[in-house]
């Protein structure tokens, strides 16, 4: 039998596809027993649109998109619909490292205005994690919004290496083995993107993000107008998993806005599984005909057999 | 003598009219429009073109990028193209049908009468009848592949 995932195995809340098995067995005891089973294999793809704008498109059409999956055109889609989630379970990563010193308060700051505001309007679940030295710290799951929290979060200071690889493979593990359904699994990181000391590659933190399902946002701590290896790497990161990258100074309100925006934006589309490569399947969504849109999603997901 | 002077005159402007012609030449040599439909997709490394000789020659004008551009395999009534963009995002919207031209080594992209072409190279270039073969043949091969034992608790492990 076959299973399509888009998490990896340790997650099996969530599964691209739905593989009905169906046994029959025989009805007297004089026939032998005979079985057979059978299934399809469906891909389904979370995804938003934005404009030229970089606003979110309200709606979408079947027209308006093709799907790029491991390399083959797909125009062809089994359904189209907008995403039931209607909750968030967010977990914020803070870098507390010494490369992020001068802009570390103010990162914080956003990180607690995140937490705050969301804690306070709504039943979104949120955990949040400084990383910095040798390893990433959970300073908070589910209770960050009480005072007590928050001070420990203020008490934090800046120093040491960046293991900004491991604390996203620590923060993907985290999200997806907490993963309710019905709630989006976002990752919020708060760093410069320069990693100088993880025992995780750039490649792990990715394959980690993506297999999570979760989306990624990251907030770039780096001085805006500066092309710096790290910005270039948060961007990359945060669009391998289907979220985006945004800049200091855009602010954690501009952050939470557009995470929200995006989660009413989005839209399931599925279609059958076109190979059946065991392995990492690449994704993309183009555009038809306006190529002022830009289609979001995760860009891999794994197939496996199961023996 | 006013022979001489009209072939000398001729022979000054030869080269004006012969330059003129060149650059005035790939438009028109692009023949009428062809259809077809994009049904592969990938990024791949881009093909050495003139400018990045100069580029090379020149030295790098902006911080180093991935040379990756798209590559799509457009099928049309007789041959199958195979053909790269000049730069990682001279994407093609994929739309079921797409109006083109040829002419040499390029081939000129319009979708949905948009007033503008985009220009990319052909790679390579496949009869349908061939292409469709090896299409037929893929599954069977993909079937056949080796699969390993208990590939699933392998890719588990693994992860």
């Amino acid at each position: 039998m076959a299973m399509l995932s888009h998490r990896k195995p340790w997650s099996a809340a969530l599964v691209l596809a739905v593989i009905p098995c169906v046994s029959v067995a025989g009805r007297s005891n004089e026939t032998p027993a005979a079985s057979f089973r059978t299934g399809t294999s469906e891909v389904r793809i979370v995804f938003f649109a934005t404009d030229q704008d970089n606003h979110p498109v309200e709606t979408i059409d079947r027209d308006d998109f093709a799907v790029v999956d491991s390399g083959m055109v797909i125009r062809e889609f089994r359904s189209l619909e907008r995403t039931q989630e209607t909750s968030l379970h967010i977990v914020v990563l803070v870098d507390a490292s010494g490369s992020v010193t001068p802009r570390f308060h103010a990162s914080m700051e956003n990180a607690l205005q995140v937490v705050s505001r969301e804690s306070s309007t709504s039943g979104d679940d949120f955990s949040l994690l400084s990383f910095s030295g040798l390893h990433p710290d959970l300073l908070c799951a589910r209770d960050c919004g009480t005072p007590s929290a928050q001070q420990k979060l203020l008490a934090i200071q800046s120093a040491g290496a960046t293991p900004l690889f491991d604390a996203l493979v620590y923060a993907a593990h985290l999200i997806s083995s907490r993963h309710t359904p019905g709630a989006r699994d976002v990752l919020i990181l708060f760093s410069d993107g320069e990693d100088t000391i993880s025992r995780s590659s750039g490649e792990d933190a990715v394959d980690a993000v993506t297999a999570s399902g979760a989306a990624l946002y990251t907030v770039d701590l780096n001085e805006p107008g500066t092309e710096s290896r790290g910005s270039l790497v948060l961007r990359r990161v945060a669009e391998a998993s289907g979220g985006r990258s945004f800049s200091m100074q855009e602010g954690a309100a501009k952050v939470l806005a557009s995470i929200l925006a995006d989660l009413r934006a989005s839209y399931i589309v599925t279609y059958p599984l076109p190979n059946r490569t065991i392995g990492s399947h690449s994704l993309r969504i183009l555009p038809k005909h306006n190529l002022n849109l830009r289609f979001h999603c995760r860009r891999n997901y794994f197939y496996e057999e199961i023996p | 003598m006013k022979k001489s002077r009209n072939l000398r005159a001729l022979t000054l402007l030869w080269p004006v009219v012969a330059v003129c012609g060149l650059y005035a030449a790939p438009s028109e040599q692009f023949g009428s429009y062809q259809h077809g439909t994009v049904v592969r997709m990938r990024m791949t490394d881009c093909l050495p073109g003139r400018h990045r000789f100069m580029v090379a020659l020149g030295g790098p004008a902006t911080p180093a990028s991935p040379d990756v551009c798209p590559e799509y395999t457009l099928v049309s009534e007789k041959v199958v193209f195979v053909i790269v963009g000049r730069s990682s995002d001279q994407l093609v919207p994929l739309a079921d049908v797409v109006d083109f031209r040829v002419h040499n080594s390029e081939i000129a992209l319009r979708v949905d009468d948009a007033p503008r072409e985009s220009k990319f190279n052909v790679k390579e270039m496949i009869l349908r009848s061939d292409w469709d073969l090896g299409q037929k043949r893929l599954p069977n091969e993909q079937n056949a592949q080796p699969q390993p034992v208990g590939s699933g608790l392998a890719m588990r492990a693994a992860n």
